[in-house]
């Protein structure tokens, strides 16, 4: 009895797998670009919001970062949220806005609010040409000719909160919370896609390794509402 | 006859009646059980000291606890559209740190049991409908502490108010009734 056995197809296909393989690694570096884009988009729109539910839910702490009564609004915000693929990863940056609301005890916009409640900075009022200021307390009407000084303006618990909520995010919330609950991580962890085209990848190669690993990379995103 | 919105499927109202109903089980958290007023609130342009003034008031709790919820994220963790995830930001007051720190413990361990936690919630639901229809079928219930450290408020009325959050996410599918949307 004689068997023989034809290595050469057998050759071909693990030289294909082996190429499919390698192809998907490049495909999801061919598509790192992109996904980090995607990933920054979502890490973007879910800090604003973490900020405006947070803001919602205790305004005394974050409502110097909005237009005045608008604490949480989404359009009444005095941040920006400036997140930026880098050459290694994902960049982002906070900056306030000039607020262009006006308080009931005032006539212009307070000037730097964001910045200077969040700071801490202390500030003094002056009446201008010798006139009165005038502003109301629980209800009450006040006039004065002195100089107010203003030790905490927005409040003593407006100072560092949005910088605290800024670091929650990331230190605690991003990690622990959202990148599972966003479906990311899992999706991460078990690239289907790559199993899914094993058998075509076995018969054609590197060419649909590269497909399909860059098809996998660029859909994973965070599934924010 | 009319529809009303209140008839829609809507999570936090079944989170919000079992966590009080838990709540109010313990003497000391600040909840009244005998007091028709549930302290816990969706957010609203009402300062937080006019909320508790108000809690004050209607349990006759000298330091009550309350609680201001916000929807905080909705998540789509897969293609089946019917399943859906979302996340509740609760923030607890009280100016007893001794009821913040207790309804954080009660919370944290009735609700961070995924989905035996669901099950225990659709069963108390399921039991206490009161007339409305129980539309909502919980699947998992996490807990996350936001916050490592409480923080403390100073009120206008030189009380000191503390604070601390959780964070409360839940899967769930809507059971479709005449009301709802397929």
């Amino acid at each position: 009895m004689r068997v023989s056995f034809d290595t050469k197809h057998f050759d071909m296909q693990m030289l294909n797998f082996l190429e499919y393989s390698t192809g998907f690694i490049e495909g999801v570096q061919k598509g790192r670009t992109l996904f980090l884009k995607h990933l920054s988009d979502g890490t973007s729109e879910g800090l604003k919001r973490y900020i405006d539910s947070n803001a919602r839910a205790n305004p005394q702490a974050l409502q110097h970062v909005y237009e005045w009564y608008k604490t949480g609004s989404p359009e009444a915000r005095l941040y920006n949220i400036d997140c930026k693929v880098i050459g290694s990863g994902i960049s982002i940056r906070s900056t306030f806005r000039q607020s262009s609301s006006i308080s009931k005890n005032s006539t212009k916009p307070f000037y730097d609010k964001a910045r200077i409640m969040e700071n801490g900075i202390p500030i003094s009022i002056k009446p201008k040409n010798n006139s009165v200021l005038t502003f109301e307390i629980d209800g009450e009407q006040i006039f004065t000719k002195k100089e107010i000084k203003v030790p905490f303006p927005g409040g003593p618990e407006a100072r560092g909160s949005y910088q605290k909520i800024f670091d929650e995010f990331f230190r605690l919330y991003f990690s622990q919370s959202f990148l599972k609950a966003s479906g990311l991580f899992d999706y991460l962890e078990n690239p289907i896609a790559y199993k899914a085209n094993l058998v075509s990848g076995s018969q054609s190669g590197k060419s649909k390794g590269i497909q399909t690993g860059y098809n996998w990379i660029i859909n994973a995103k965070i599934g924010v509402e | 006859m009319g529809k009303t919105v209140a008839a829609l499927p809507y999570p936090p109202k079944w989170i919000n009646k079992y966590i009080f109903n838990e709540l109010a089980q313990y003497d000391d958290i600040g909840v009244s059980a005998v007091s028709q007023l549930t302290p816990i609130f969706a957010t609203s342009p009402t300062n937080t000291e006019e909320i508790y003034k108000n809690v004050v008031q209607a349990t006759a709790i000298s330091e009550p606890l309350v609680i201001i919820y916000d929807r905080l994220m909705t998540f789509r963790p897969s293609v089946f559209y019917p399943h859906k995830r979302e996340q509740v930001i609760y923030y607890l007051y009280s100016t007893s740190l001794a009821n913040v720190n207790n309804a954080n413990i009660v919370i944290s361990q009735l609700l961070d049991r995924e989905d035996a936690a669901a099950q225990d919630l659709n069963a108390f639901c399921a039991a206490n409908t009161n007339g409305e229809d129980f539309n909502v079928f919980f699947r998992n219930v996490k807990v996350y502490q936001a916050q490592e450290a409480r923080d403390v408020l100073d009120l206008a009325s030189a009380r000191t108010m503390f604070v601390n959050k959780l964070i409360i996410e839940y899967d769930y599918h809507a059971q479709y009734n005449e009301n709802s949307y397929k």
